[in-house]
This record gives C-alpha cells, structure tokens and sequence, in this order.
C-alpha cells in the first residue's frame, strides 16, 4: 500500500486521538515537572494519562517530551559536561 | 559551577530580575548550562546531525542557547515553582531548539505546492514497486474507494483543513511549520487536522466505510 494513503486512513480513523482531551500546548506545559519525576523512575501514564494519550499522538510533543527527558536524564548522570 | 545545587528556584529568580547583585553571574550560568543541555542533545540524540563537526554543533548550541535565555527572561513570570527552575528552563531551551532544527529542515517547504494537485499521487490507483497487481474486481473496488475518499475529501474538507490534513497528518511536516506557513499557531492547527479528520471519517461512515476496510482493500495494492 501507498505509504501516504496509509497514513490517511489510519489517521482518520484513529479513534485514540479522539479521546484526546487536550492540545499541545496544554501537554507541554506539564513537561517540565513530568520530565523530572520520569527521571526519576514515575511512568507519565499514571501520573497523567491524558499527557501520555496525547503523546501517543503528537510526534513533535513527544519528541520534545523525549529530548527533555534524555537532557535530564544526563544530567543527574552527570553525563552533561560541565565548564 | 553546580547551578543546580548552588541556587534555589527562589534565587535564580531574584537573581534574574536583577534583585540581587549576581544577575551577571547569573545569566552566564544559566546560558552555559542551557548550551550544555542543548549540545548533550544535539550531539547525543540526533542521528541527523552526527554528520556535522564538533565546531558546527557547538556553534549551533550556542546560538540555540543564546536565544534560549532571551526567552527564558521574556517568560520568567509563567514559571510556577513546580519543578526545578533549570528544569523549566531547559524545556524552554528545547523547544527552541527543536523549533530551529524543524525550520531550518522545512526552509524550502511549499504548502502551496504539497497541495496543488487535484488528484494527488497518493489518491490514485498506481501500484508501488514490488506489490503484486490486484485483480480486476479488485483493482475496480479500489478505483471506487479512492473516487469516494476524493469525493469526500472535497466535500467534507475546507480548504484550510485539506491542506493541514495533507501537510500534517500524510506528509509529517512539522506542526509549527505548517502553522507558520498558514498563518496560525500549533495549537490552532492541531484542532484544525483533529476537526479535519472527525469531519472526514463521519462522511466515510456515512458511506459504509471502516478502516479495517479499507486497509484490507489496499493490503496488497
């Protein structure tokens, strides 16, 4: 199948997006916080599901969600170099 | 320095405001340490950059940081204390980032020309390399669809919402590319594809039409 119709049918019809209940900008604005508890070994599907659901769906949230992580991640790894 | 252990939230603030007298000190701290979380990720995390020199990344780090701290000061009154001011620092840092890499990778990108076909490519019946070709009744059924998935495409469908379905959801572009070039914000357009594709699957059910359907029409297409 042509890759491009595919992704035109799955996402029309993809229903997980429906339950959505909110935007990017809603999303991002927990990062931070979510981002250092992750770290720190939480899951953001019990901490806030409706953030995980829209991850599942918003490639660019999730990629800044994961850059965010990854950087923290370093940091209390001490694999961020420092000056 | 361990900015991080050597200040608190309420410090960095103070600091920042110019409430005290290190905001120097300060600022360069908190530029060091965004250009330090930004070059982990560029040079850790992005297989797409792993051609560029060390130089260039650490150019760009610094440029991504520099901007980083300018919006970090425009926003300092929107922190709320819930996590480690570095923290919300370093998210704002990557979204500057991220937003620079996804411009810099759509500079050419045309929306006009992702949508100027009537029929687009991808809407007609031309079987990809490699697939077996169906058989008549077959290739019929799915000439029928896609005339339907067209039909209601147009129907269904402003103009603004088939280009954001198509830029966005068929062809990856980044949200605040797409936005940038309609004149929108992200936030905007997400409910524009989101209100695009309710819009379109209601008309295909009101046709009959499943996704399971017609992912098994075009399974071997």
């Amino acid at each position: 199948m042509d890759e491009q119709l595919h992704k035109l049918i799955a996402c029309i019809f993809d229903q997980h997006a429906d339950n959505n209940p909110i935007d990017c900008e809603t999303c991002s604005i927990h990062f931070h916080r979510l981002a250092e508890l992750v770290a720190a070994g939480a899951s953001v599907n019990e901490l806030l599901p409706e953030v995980q659901q829209h991850l599942d769906c918003c490639l660019e949230c999730n990629e800044e969600f994961q850059a965010l992580l990854s950087i923290i991640v370093a940091e209390n790894s001490g694999l961020v170099a420092s000056e | 320095m361990s900015e991080r252990t050597e200040r608190t939230n309420e410090a960095w603030l103070a600091a920042l405001r110019g409430e005290t007298p290190d905001q120097p000190e300060a600022l360069e701290d908190l530029r060091s340490r965004l250009q330090r979380g930004i070059f982990y990720y560029l040079s850790r995390e992005r297989s797409d950059l792993a051609g560029l020199s060390n130089h260039d990344v650490t150019q760009m780090a610094q440029d991504m940081a520099q901007d980083a701290l300018m919006r970090v000061i425009e926003n300092l009154e929107s922190f709320r204390g819930d996590s480690l001011f570095t923290t919300w620092a370093m998210r704002v840092a990557v979204r500057v980032a991220i937003s620079d890499l996804r411009r810099a990778r759509y500079r050419d990108f045309s929306l006009d020309a992702l949508t100027a076909e009537s029929e687009p490519a991808w809407l007609s019946l031309n079987p990809v390399a490699g697939d077996k070709l169906p058989l008549p009744e077959r290739a019929a059924e799915q000439r029928e669809v896609l005339t339907r998935l067209q039909e209601s495409i147009h129907e269904a469908l402003t103009d603004r919402q088939y280009q954001a379905l198509v830029a966005v959801a068929v062809n990856n572009v980044p949200m605040e590319v797409v936005a940038e070039r309609m004149g929108t914000n992200r936030n905007a357009l997400y409910k524009l594809v989101h209100d695009a594709r309710r819009k379109l699957r209601a008309h295909l059910e009101s046709q009959g039409m499943s996704m399971d359907y017609m992912m098994r029409l075009f399974e071997d297409r």
